[in-house]
């Protein structure tokens, strides 16, 4: 009896949180016409041709691959950089270290606006502005932290007896990480690396800041489908939900993963 | 044995987060202490005028009403979201059948990024056009200006951040009532302890870090909440949901280019957000019962 109102709660609470993107997927299919239609209109033919007018548009299509390269770039520089970092954290303790990795907990707290107005003029001076490099580089002030924190937690759960006996048998440091860390610690390379690859694509003020034309990355085209007067719902709608199918692809995927990611990046602190 | 800490392990991060992290925060301080604006891309004009900036952003009322903005909105959406979110995490804790489905359905949001977040809802809350005025009018309620509102405006970026930030808490939640141990919950239905009981005097004390490691996750994120209100209301109307990050936004490199005060404004609600980060740390810190 319990358990049948439990069950019932959560399928409307479900319902209820799956709605929102059920409801912009049924618009994207409308024409212009039935999207603005009160009451709304459910029976209707699907508009298939909304998804590839919001591709042509507003440089949306070239955002996707843009974004797809950064992300792409991004996760392995916070990946390459943050395996080694969590290692030595996980395995040293130092009070500098600790100091260290303070830091970069208050990094990740900070608000992004307090590093992206003096990015803006940095990256101006230095060419950075408005290109993959640059804009790759200015997500690792939160990913970096994220992913290195990650990386800490999974090195802490393998035995040090495993670091031992390859030391022993003369491995170096670098070899210690890489030939017996890396591949025992694959879930956790395998979480930090999704939860980047999403902190790149859910994340609007960076690349409003330091991106403009050259570099367009989906957040910022997406918005721009909404600058004008009587925007297109159906088309934006529809862009909505192509720059949704890369997290929905990892979320079927990685789901898994995900999950302890987000659930280690906050507890154990 | 204390080996030698390999450094070289360790400085590439250091390198990368002292060029794009920390060099650009202390230049941005100093920056702070400069009448700097950067008109029509000129790095010009860039001269020293000590606290002058915030002696302004202090005396600005602007600058008050974002950071009046940003608490209401934290406070609100952090609080609901802190009981909607307890809520659903002791109905997933019963395990029922499907349990699968019905938590990857509230932890989806996450995966949808700030913007279409925004775009979804202001479809979604249009006062005219929108769906959910035509069901409450179907249904002869009051079909409110969600957006246009000056008093309904908050609240409602707080719903749509309770739709889209709620997951969060749900799997920290979770979390922490895995490690409940059994036992102490059988001990406690043999004494007679059922429902509210068991709630209160067993799985809340338990829940208690866990409950604090979410609201301090959360009330950091919803203080930078930046695209809900850029992208659904722009800050209106008049200044009603504009947030700090989208004041400095503006003050800055959005609309004014006034870069040096806008950096002295933002190092001080970076240090707004550091003392409210620290003060709860200090309640983490406190042994729990």
């Amino acid at each position: 009896m319990r358990r049948g109102i439990a069950v019932l709660a959560l399928g409307a609470i479900a319902a209820a949180f799956l709605a929102p993107v059920i409801w912009i997927a049924l618009t994207a299919l409308k024409t212009q016409r039935e999207a603005l239609a009160s009451p709304p209109v459910w029976v209707f033919e699907p508009q298939w041709q909304n998804f590839v007018t919001a591709w042509s548009s507003n440089d949306f299509g070239k955002s996707f691959i843009v974004t797809t390269s950064v992300s792409v770039l991004s996760v392995l520089l916070t990946m390459l950089l943050a395996l080694p970092a969590g290692y030595v954290l996980a395995r040293y303790r130092r009070g500098w270290l600790s100091a260290f990795e303070v830091g970069m907990m208050v990094i990740r707290m900070l608000p992004e606006i307090l590093f992206v107005l003096p990015l803006y003029a940095i990256y101006q001076w230095t060419a950075l502005f408005d290109t993959q490099i640059g804009i790759s580089l200015a997500f690792q002030i939160f990913n970096l932290p994220l992913a290195v924190w990650l990386i800490r937690q999974f090195v802490g759960e393998v035995p040090v007896d495993l670091d031992e006996a390859a030391l022993l048998d003369g491995a170096s440091t670098w070899q210690v990480l890489w030939r017996v860390i890396v591949p025992t610690i694959r879930p956790g390379i395998v979480a930090a690396s999704v939860l980047s690859f999403i902190g790149v694509w859910t994340n609007l003020l960076l690349p409003l800041a330091l991106t403009y034309s050259e570099t367009p990355m989906v957040a910022t085209t997406i918005a721009n489908f909404k600058g004008y007067g009587s925007f297109d719902w159906p088309v934006m709608a529809a862009a909505a939900i192509i720059s949704l199918l890369p997290q929905l692809l990892f979320f079927s995927i990685a789901q898994k993963h995900i999950i302890k990611g987000l659930t280690l990046g906050a507890v154990k602190g | 044995m204390k080996r030698r800490v390999p450094i070289f392990l360790l400085l590439p991060s250091a390198l990368v987060l002292g060029a794009i992290a920390i060099y650009p925060v202390t230049f941005g301080v100093w920056a702070g202490f400069h009448q700097w604006n950067w008109a029509i891309g000129q790095a010009e004009n860039w001269q020293f005028i000590g606290f002058g900036n915030y002696v302004r952003a202090l005396g600005d009322g602007a600058f008050w009403n974002s950071i009046r903005v940003t608490l209401y909105f934290t406070a609100l959406a952090v609080l609901i979201q802190l009981f909607v979110g307890l809520g659903i995490a002791l109905l997933l804790a019963n395990n029922v059948r499907g349990s699968w489905f019905f938590r990857s359905a509230v932890v989806f949001p996450l995966m949808v990024s700030d913007i279409v977040a925004a775009v979804i809802f202001s479809t979604i809350l249009d006062p005219t056009l929108g769906i959910a005025n035509y069901v409450l009018g179907a249904l002869h309620l009051p079909q409110p200006n969600w957006i246009g509102d000056p008093y309904l405006v908050i609240p409602t970026l707080a719903l749509v951040d309770t739709w889209w930030q709620t997951g969060n808490i749900i799997l920290i939640l979770l979390a922490g009532l895995a490690g409940i141990p059994q036992d102490r919950i059988d001990m406690a239905s043999i004494d007679g302890a059922g429902g509210w009981k068991m709630l209160r005097h067993i799985t809340l004390p338990a829940l208690k870090p866990f409950i604090l490691v979410a609201l301090v996750f959360r009330t950091i994120d919803a203080l930078r909440v930046f695209a809900l209100a850029w992208a659904i209301t722009k800050g209106g109307p008049s200044r009603a949901s504009e947030v700090a990050q989208l004041y400095l936004f503006k003050q800055g490199i959005g609309q004014f280019f006034n870069m040096g005060y806008a950096a002295a404004a933002a190092t001080l609600f970076a240090l707004l957000v550091g003392i409210i980060s620290g003060v709860y740390l200090l309640l983490m810190r406190r042994p729990g019962p």
